[in-house]
C-alpha cells in the first residue's frame, strides 16, 4: 500500500513539470510586451531590455522556461508585472479563500449528491425520484454563473437574506458555496443513483436480503461500498471542475481569491501572476486527485494489484 | 407530433454515407429513441432553436443591434417581451441572434475536439508505439482543470469567435482523445477486423471503413453532451470577458453586461442565462436519449 502511494506521489513530479511547460508555453505566445507596456513607446531599447531583466523575462524561450522551473522548485513563481512583488506571495492569502470556499462546495456537493443519490435510487419511480432526478438534470444544464446572478437577484435583490457579495461571514459563504456545488451535486447525484440502481440489482444484494440483514445494512455496507468506484470517479473530476469554477464564482461575488486575481491579471497582461495563478490550481487539482486515487484503492483493493502489476510489466 | 419527429430524423440520418448500410439498425434506434418522451422533447427544443437561429432576420422584431437611447432600460411589456438594455436593444431580438452564436460556437468547437482527439485517439489506439506518448500528453493536459485551459488559451488568442471556439475546441481535444482511444481498443478486437486484416486492407482502410463507423455511438452520444458542455465553456468565457463582446449578441456577454443593473433591471439578468440554460437542458436530454437508445444492452 505505501508503496503504491510513494509511486503515485513520484508521478505527479513529471505531471506537474509538464504542466509548467504547457502553461508557460501557451503564455509564452501572448499578446502584449509588459516592458513596451510599462515604458511606453518611447522608451530605448537598453531601457526595456534592463526592465524585463528586472522582470526576469529577457533572454529566449528555452532560458526563460528554464529559469522559470528551477525557480518554481525553490518555490519560487516570479515577480509580477503589475506590482512588482512576488507571485507566490500574493497568491498565498488568496489561496485560503479559493479553497475555503471550494471544499465547503465540495462537501456539500458530495453528502446531498450522494443521500439523493441514494434516496432516488431505493425509492425508484417514487415522486421524490422524479423530482430530484428533475432538479439535478437541471442543475447540470444551469451554467455556474448565471446559476451565481439568480441566486443574487432571488436572496438579495428581492428577499433581501444574504449579502451579494464579500468573502468572510457565514452569510456571504452560503451563495458562493451553493452557486459553485449545485453542478457537482447534480453530476454526483445522478452518478450515485445509475450507479446505485445497477448494485441493487445484483445477485448478492438478493442474498443479503434473504440472510435477514436489516434493510439500511444491505443499502450501505452491500449497495453503497460496492456502487462506490463510479461515484468516486466523479467526484474526482467534479473537484477539478469546481476549483476552475471558482474563478467565476470569485468574479461574481467579488471574492479576492486566485480566480479573480488570475482574470484581472489577464486584464493587465500580467502573465506571470496568470501562470503562478492556473499552475497553483492545477497542482491543488493534481494534489486532491492523488487523494481520490488513493481512495480507490480503499474502495477496491483490486485496482492497487492491477496499477502495481501493470507498472512492474512496464520497468 | 412523434410521427413527424421520425420523419425529420431519418432524413438526418440518413444523409450520413456511413449508416446507410445499418438501415434496419438505424430505424430501431429511431424507435427507441422516439419512446423516451423526454428526449423527443430535447430534439424538438434544438429544432426550435436552430429555426429561430436560421431565420433570425424574419423572426426577431428588431435588428440585434438597433440602439435608440429613448426607449433604454424598459420593462417587459408587449412590444418588449425581454425589455430593453442600456441602448435601447430589444432582449428578445438579442436572444434570437444570440441562438445563431451559441449553437455555431457549440457545434464548432465540438467538431475542432471531436476532429482533433478523434485522429489522436485513432492513432494511439493503432499505433501501440505512439499510444503511450499521446496519452501521457493528454493527460498531462487533463491535469489543468478545464476552465482554467481554455481562459489560459482565450487569453493567449485574444477575442473573437475563430478564438473562442478554438480555446473551447482544444481545451476538451482530451476528453474525446480518450473515448475514440477506448472504442476503437474494444472495436480492434472483434473478428471482422482480423478479417479485413487478412484480406490484406490497409491500415487507413479498416480505421475508416471498419472501426469509425462500428465505434460510432458512444462518441455521438459523447458529442451531444459535449455541445451542451462547449456551449455552457463559450458562454462563461465570455461573461469573464475573454470571448466575444458588444455589440454580439452572445447570451455569456449579455449577461455581463446585464449584470450592473441587477438591482433594478432583473430581466436582463435572467433571460440569458435561461436561453443558455434550455438549450442545454435540451441536449443533455436528447444525449441522455441516445445513450440509451443506442445501448446494445436494451436492445430486446
Amino acid at each position: 500500500m505505501l508503496k503504491y502511494i510513494i509511486k503515485r506521489i513520484i508521478w505527479l513530479i513529471p505531471v506537474l513539470l509538464g504542466v509548467t511547460v504547457i502553461v508557460f508555453t501557451l503564455l509564452y505566445f501572448a499578446p502584449g510586451d509588459p516592458a513596451l507596456m510599462a515604458l511606453g513607446d518611447t522608451a530605448t531599447e537598453e531601457a526595456l531590455e534592463n526592465y524585463r531583466e528586472e522582470l526576469g523575462i529577457n533572454g529566449s524561450y528555452l532560458e526563460r522556461l528554464g529559469r522559470y522551473v528551477v525557480g518554481l522548485v525553490q518555490g519560487d513563481l516570479g515577480i509580477s508585472y503589475k506590482t512588482k512583488t512576488p507571485v507566490v506571495s500574493e497568491l498565498a492569502p488568496r489561496l485560503a479563500k479559493t479553497m475555503n470556499i471550494s471544499l465547503w462546495s465540495i462537501i456539500f456537493s458530495i453528502v446531498v449528491g450522494i443521500l439523493l443519490g441514494i434516496i432516488s435510487a431505493i425509492k425508484q419511480y417514487s415522486v421524490f425520484d422524479a423530482i430530484a432526478t428533475g432538479i439535478s438534470l437541471f442543475g447540470i444544464s444551469m451554467p455556474m454563473f448565471w446559476q451565481g446572478l439568480m441566486l443574487i437577484i432571488i436572496c438579495s435583490v428581492w428577499l433581501n437574506w444574504l449579502p451579494p457579495s464579500g468573502y468572510g461571514s457565514f452569510k456571504q459563504m452560503i451563495m458562493p458555496v451553493l452557486a459553485l456545488g449545485v453542478n457537482g451535486f447534480a453530476t454526483i447525484m445522478r452518478t450515485t443513483r445509475s450507479s446505485m440502481l445497477d448494485v441493487m440489482n445484483q445477485d448478492y444484494i438478493r442474498t443479503a436480503k434473504a440472510k435477514g440483514q436489516t434493510y439500511w445494512n444491505v443499502i450501505l455496507k452491500h449497495g453503497l461500498r460496492n456502487a462506490l468506484i463510479p461515484i468516486i470517479t466523479v467526484i474526482g473530476m467534479q473537484i477539478s471542475v469546481l476549483l476552475a469554477g471558482s474563478t467565476i464564482a470569485e468574479s461574481i461575488f467579488s471574492i479576492a481569491g486566485v480566480g479573480k486575481y488570475m482574470i484581472d491579471s489577464i486584464n493587465f497582461r500580467d502573465y506571470n501572476a496568470v501562470q503562478g495563478a492556473v499552475l497553483m490550481v492545477s497542482f491543488i487539482a493534481a494534489l486532491i486527485n492523488l487523494f481520490v486515487d488513493i481512495a480507490y484503492t480503499f474502495a477496491d483493493p483490486r485496482i492497487k494489484n492491477t496499477f502495481v502489476s501493470k507498472k512492474k510489466k512496464k520497468s | 407530433m412523434a410521427k413527424k419527429e421520425t420523419k425529420q430524423e431519418k432524413v438526418k440520418k440518413m444523409n450520413d454515407p456511413t449508416k446507410k448500410v445499418r438501415f434496419r439498425f438505424l430505424r430501431e434506434i429511431i424507435h427507441r429513441y422516439c419512446k423516451n418522451r423526454l428526449a423527443v422533447a430535447g430534439f424538438i427544443i434544438l429544432i426550435l432553436f436552430a429555426l429561430a437561429a436560421i431565420f433570425a432576420d424574419y423572426v426577431a422584431p428588431y435588428w440585434y443591434d438597433d440602439q435608440d437611447i429613448s426607449r433604454r432600460l424598459m420593462n417587459p411589456c408587449w412590444e418588449f417581451p425581454c425589455g430593453t438594455d442600456q441602448f435601447g436593444r430589444c432582449v428578445l431580438s438579442r436572444l434570437i441572434y444570440g441562438s445563431r452564436i451559441s449553437i455555431e460556437v457549440g457545434f464548432v468547437a465540438v467538431g475542432i475536439s471531436l476532429l482533433a482527439g478523434g485522429i489522436l485517439g485513432m492513432i494511439s489506439a493503432y499505433y501501440n508505439k505512439l499510444d503511450n506518448i499521446i496519452m501521457r500528453i493528454m493527460d498531462l493536459f487533463q491535469a489543468i482543470p478545464n476552465t482554467l485551459l481554455a481562459i489560459t488559451i482565450a487569453a493567449t488568442l485574444g477575442s473573437g469567435m475563430m478564438n473562442l471556439m478554438i480555446a473551447v475546441g482544444i481545451s476538451n481535444v482530451p476528453r474525446y482523445a480518450r473515448v475514440v482511444r477506448a472504442e476503437v481498443l474494444r472495436v480492434k478486437e472483434s473478428e471482422f477486423i482480423e478479417a479485413a486484416t487478412s484480406i490484406g486492407a490497409s491500415s487507413w482502410r479498416i480505421m475508416i471503413r471498419h472501426i469509425l463507423p462500428n465505434s460510432l455511438s458512444p462518441i455521438i452520444v459523447q458529442v451531444t453532451l459535449g455541445i451542451a458542455g462547449a456551449i455552457i465553456s463559450a458562454s462563461a468565457l465570455s461573461f469573464l470577458g475573454f470571448g466575444l463582446s458588444a455589440p454580439i449578441p452572445e447570451w455569456g456577454a449579455m449577461l455581463s453586461d446585464g449584470r450592473q443593473f441587477i438591482r433594478t433591471q432583473w430581466y436582463l439578468c435572467v433571460f440569458p442565462g435561461l436561453c443558455i440554460m434550455i438549450l442545454v437542458y435540451a441536449l443533455n436530454i436528447m444525449g441522455d436519449g441516445l445513450r440509451d437508445a443506442l445501448d446494445p444492452r436494451l436492445k430486446k
